[in-house]
């Protein structure tokens, strides 16, 4: 029933429990696993080239450096145990992308953290996460 | 993982497919399954009225309970009468389920447009993973 199944990751606690999820349904499903990460900074400063823009530019290429480092250890993890895994970087707000990752890959379960990394705008459920149950087409396992 | 799945149930077509849903996972991680459904009641029903929805919820559990136990997967049911979104939750804890099993709609049309009122109240108020479908 689950042949494709994309994992949303980052570092947080929630995120490092649904690897162990997505772990152990790839073994029994035989699924094949994408790992997302994502990483955005809103265009706060209309895109002015600035002294805030470089400091910005900075900041970027720290995350997109982080989240290689989150996904090449993940993917690691994932291969030890004999699991097809794919990775993907990918620029762009979080809820979104992962939505539209989903459906471009054909896969049949998205699973991630109910909580992520963010800021506390929601104490409960992320705004990528609401996003996702919202929009998503497939089935979404949401690990608390 | 999954050793036991709480499923609550409300009749619809929604629930149709996460009923297959849940029988592919429980088949797979050789899990329980305990079926729930809840009936809410108002002073303004009638003693009638209220057995009438009693039955009804019978009804709906039985053919889910039959369905499941006809793959040969292990059962339990429920029937309460209250808020669903909070008994789900008070169940879940009481059966010490691993994993809830929803819909993202509810048996409510008008507030269907997104995610039905007691999927979001489980998905604010959980503690465990929830699997909407």
């Amino acid at each position: 029933m689950f042949n494709k199944i994309l994992l949303a990751t980052d570092d947080s606690v929630p995120a490092k429990k649904a690897i162990d999820y997505v772990q152990n349904i790839a073994i029994k499903y035989n699924a094949e696993v994408i790992l997302l990460n994502t990483y955005y900074i809103p265009d706060m400063f209309n895109g002015k080239p600035s002294e805030h823009y470089m400091y910005l530019s900075k900041v970027e290429e720290n995350m997109k450096e982080h989240g290689e480092k989150i996904l090449y250890e993940t993917s690691e993890k994932m291969k030890a145990k004999n699991i097809n895994v794919n990775t993907l970087l990918i620029k762009g707000p979080t809820g979104p992308t992962i939505v539209s990752e989903a459906e471009k890959n054909n896969c049949d379960l998205i699973v991630m953290g109910s909580r992520g990394l963010g800021n506390v705008t929601s104490i409960l459920i992320s705004s990528a996460s609401n996003y996702t149950i919202h929009h998503a087409k497939c089935p979404v396992l949401l690990i608390k | 993982m999954f050793k036991k799945i709480l499923l609550p149930v409300d009749g619809t077509e929604h629930s149709e497919k996460t009923i297959q849903c849940v029988k592919d996972i429980a088949k797979k991680c050789n899990s329980t399954v305990v079926i729930f459904h809840s009936y809410s009641s108002n002073p303004l029903y009638t003693m009638d009225m209220e057995e009438k929805l009693r039955q009804y919820s019978f009804a709906i559990v039985d053919k889910v309970v039959a369905e499941l136990s006809n793959d040969d997967i292990s059962v339990k049911s429920k029937i309460m009468k209250g808020h669903a979104g909070q008994l789900i939750i008070d169940l879940a804890k009481e059966e010490n389920c691993d994993l809830i099993v929803m819909g993202k709609h509810d048996n409510n049309e008008i507030k269907n447009f997104l995610i039905g009122s007691v999927s979001n109240f489980v998905i604010h108020n959980s503690k465990i993973p929830i699997f909407l479908v």
